[in-house]
């Protein structure tokens, strides 16, 4: 097992110089000068061409990628084209704030769609299924920006328990964006665990328990659940990586100071070296959040912790 | 069951008392904007949004009064030389910079001879050629000729004074900005607010107001919705959409400014058959401004006619187009004498607002026959093409503290390829626009900038549109508020009821 976890880290190195290396030429490519950005309206063509050379961007784009890598390897992100604060700093100010927002909506939607989905499957066709896919399509269709509005009017503004924005560091001042988040996600959960479910519960080892008179809440807990996480486990694992990366809305609505909107806010500047920052983190992100959750699928079904040894 | 709902519950009663045991004590104030600024230096920007945090910080020689005038700031009292080439400021004495050294007229020529190396802010730095300090606590600046903007450049950020001692040793003002300013600059927490406290050494008497927060909440909706719910108390530019809300609270005040930003299709002179001053008239004669207004603003701003702001003296809608009327645009039309199919006109738009108003120009040019298109573009992408000029239009603003100002970045020839995008080239309105900065009175100021305006609006080299209005809300008993026409505000002159 820990051979297989150690090719997987090597195996990253190669996909995270992948991804810079395609987002440095869509950079490189798209229109937009970031020496007029920096400059602003009022330089002269003469100053932003100057600005141009003495940022190295009339280069050839491989030897400006090339001179990139080598600094990173050297652990220099560079520094931000607007802000002129080194990219680390930038990110690392706003990283943990990402994290925290991205496990606490994830903690919520797997806490919410487990037992929704669970349930919907073993009362198939009832009014706990009919609720319990409702609650999952409306998690679905609500856009995010929408949905946390709502919470913000409903539980900030009226009720006054959460505060709209601003307690980073608090646990109530998490809830209202990370429910927001964890909603959509949540939904998505709830849909393949109940599907997974009910292919599950149609196998003949859960008839064999059944016959056994194995009691019904051990056949699902103990039996058809284990069983039925494979899917599941994956969609978390999706989730959480995008959660890491798609938290943009929510965090514009609710002021949360993370890596999403620098993100946006750096595409839109043109702003590379911070773009780029981004890219690697939630790369190594994502590569490490499909490690684990490939890691947990050894742990729930024994069949595929055998093939890794 | 009962013990899960009894936690439960409990977790909620603790949740909501921690919730109302935050209200902020009256020794803070808590501001929201919408756009967290990149760079807080005085001379590496030139966003609107990053200048108010200028002037919490810093004091330039002179300042802009409630009226747009320039009066002294750190400057006690200024002369001016005969031929108008010298200006002479006394400084004030005993100004203190955040770090504790003593304000001097070295400071003041550092810094200014540091601004006019910085890009950012060329416009504010061309209308002096020379600074020197003759004494301690004077400065003496030299221009060509009598200038009456140079007042105006001084009282902007560009040239706000910076200690002599960090500027040399390179001290990132970015990082910590320092400067003479009401509020000393504490922290900047990235991606959520800056902190500050107040400069008990500050020349015009202590703030009232000893903490200052400046959130960064970019969604219209939330700001409103935070100061609604008391977690701030001033709000910088409201969603009109929140508007009703706000003015429905007695403990909220709405405060609507008319700004001096005035909101244009730009087209580009030299593209095509733009360079026909007949087919510029009929599209602005085309263009329904008041549908452009209700659309893209909610109908919070003022239709605008004339090619320069209508706030300044030496504004006039001599030489302007007759207004909204098809009949009017197919006779220009017709005096061009082409087919109005043939013409391109492809209008750039950098935000939802602009497209809004894209869309309105749209409709209205079909009923002439002009088929214009729409391009979205990000603004990065849209300062490049329209700086390279390759574009054929494009929704844009500008505002400028002067008349003259304005006018000398939209429409003089020096400004091609920076602020002039129509590219309007005309020797006798540079040289008309020469002559107002050098008018030693406002009324012959004046005159002189009533003829080139009237000269400009009959080249219509672009089309005006609109002067919106800046929205601000803040809670009734903050005392003292007054925002100017330009947006800024001084936040060490507010206190609490």
């Amino acid at each position: 097992m820990l051979k297989y976890i150690g090719k997987r880290l090597l195996a990253m190195i190669p996909v995270v110089l992948g991804v810079t290396l395609i987002v440095y030429c869509i950079m490189s490519l798209a229109p937009g000068d970031p020496a007029r950005t920096i400059l602003g309206e009022q330089a002269s063509v003469e100053q932003v061409e100057a600005l141009r050379e003495e940022m190295g961007l009339n280069d050839p784009i491989i030897v400006q990628y090339l001179r990139y890598i080598w600094n990173l390897l050297h652990g220099d992100f560079g520094t931000s084209y607007q802000s002129r604060i080194d990219v680390s700093t930038e990110i690392w100010s706003r990283f943990p704030n990402t994290i925290k927002l991205a496990l606490v909506a994830s903690l919520i939607s797997v806490v919410l769609a487990l037992p929704l989905g669970i349930i919907a499957a073993v009362k198939q066709n009832t009014f706990f299924d009919s609720f319990s896919m409702f609650i999952a399509i409306i998690g679905i269709s609500c856009p995010t920006f929408w949905f946390g509005l709502i919470l913000i009017l409903v539980f900030a503004v009226n009720l006054k328990w959460f505060p709209v924005s601003g307690q980073v560091n608090t646990l109530k001042g998490i809830i209202l964006p990370a429910l927001t988040l964890g909603f959509n996600s949540m939904a998505a959960m709830a849909r393949v665990t109940r599907s997974s479910m009910l292919e599950v519960i149609r196998q003949d080892y859960i008839r064999t328990a059944r016959a056994k008179g194995v009691s019904n809440r051990n056949v699902i807990l103990q039996h058809a659940v284990p069983n039925a996480m494979i899917p599941t486990v994956t969609v978390i694992g999706l989730r959480i990586g995008g959660l890491l990366a798609g938290a943009v809305i929510c965090e514009t609505v609710f002021a949360w100071p993370g890596i999403g909107r620098l993100l946006v806010q750096s595409i839109q500047s043109r702003n590379t070296p911070v773009v780029l920052g981004c890219i690697i983190i939630f790369s190594i992100c994502f590569s490490l959040v499909n490690l684990i959750v490939d890691v947990l699928y050894a742990f729930i079904d024994p069949r595929i912790k055998s093939q890794y040894q | 069951m009962k013990r899960t709902l009894a936690l439960i519950l409990a977790l909620v009663m603790v949740l909501s008392m921690s919730a109302f045991a935050a209200a902020d004590g009256k020794d803070t104030l808590i501001v929201a904007a919408p756009d967290e600024s990149d760079n807080l230096s005085t001379t590496g920007h030139d966003a609107l949004q990053t200048a108010f945090l200028n002037v919490l910080s810093y004091n330039g020689l002179m300042k802009l009064d409630y009226n747009m005038n320039p009066v002294p700031d750190l400057a006690e009292s200024y002369t001016v030389s005969e031929d108008g080439c010298t200006w002479v400021f006394k400084l004030r004495e005993g100004v203190k910079f955040h770090n504790g050294e003593e304000l001097t007229a070295d400071d003041v020529v550092a810094s200014m001879i540091d601004a006019q190396s910085k890009p950012n802010v060329a416009s504010f730095t061309k209308d002096y050629t020379a600074v020197e300090a003759t004494d301690k606590y004077t400065v003496t600046i030299t221009t060509d000729g009598y200038n009456s903007n140079l007042l105006y450049s001084l009282a902007n950020h560009a040239n706000f004074v910076l200690p002599k001692s960090l500027l040399e040793s390179g001290h990132d003002f970015n990082a910590e900005p320092c400067g003479t300013g009401a509020y000393k600059f504490v922290k900047w927490n990235h991606g959520d607010s800056i902190e500050y406290v107040a400069n008990e050494d500050y020349f015009a008497g202590a703030p009232a107001i000893k903490n200052l927060i400046w959130r960064f909440i970019p969604e219209g909706t939330s700001r409103s919705l935070v100061l609604e719910a008391g977690e701030v108390d001033f709000v910088i530019d409201v969603d009109a959409a929140n508007m009703a809300g706000i003015q429905d609270n007695p403990d909220l005040y709405m405060d609507i400014v008319d700004s001096i930003t005035l909101n244009f299709l730009n087209l580009n002179d030299t593209k095509g058959y733009l360079s026909d001053v007949n087919v510029r008239k009929a599209i602005d004669c085309a263009v329904n401004k008041q549908a452009v207004v209700q659309i893209a603003e909610n109908g919070h701003a003022s239709v605008v006619y004339a090619q320069a702001p209508t706030t300044f003296s030496g504004s006039t809608t001599e030489g302007c187009v007759e207004g909204y009327s098809v009949e009017k645009a197919k006779e220009y039309l017709a005096a061009w004498g082409g087919n109005p199919a043939d013409i391109e006109l492809s209008i750039i738009c950098s935000n939802d607002a602009k497209k809004r108003a894209a869309e309105v120009i749209l409709a209205n040019l079909k009923d002439v026959g002009i088929n214009a298109t729409i391009e979205q573009m990000d603004l990065a992408t849209y300062l490049d093409v329209t700086a390279r000029g390759e574009h054929t239009g494009f929704i844009g603003g500008y505002s400028a503290s002067s008349m003259v100002q304005y006018l000398m970045m939209n429409f003089h020839s020096s400004s091609i390829g920076a602020a002039n995008k129509s590219r309007l080239n005309d020797p006798e309105v540079d040289a008309l626009i020469e002559k107002a900065a050098a008018a030693r009175t406002n009324e012959e100021c004046a005159a002189i900038l009533e003829e080139v305006n009237a000269k400009i609006n009959d080249m219509c080299p672009q089309v005006s549109l609109y002067q919106n209005q800046r929205l601000y809300a803040y809670k009734a008993n903050l005392a003292n508020v007054n925002v100017l026409p330009n947006g800024y505000f001084y936040v060490g002159e507010w206190y609490w009821d």
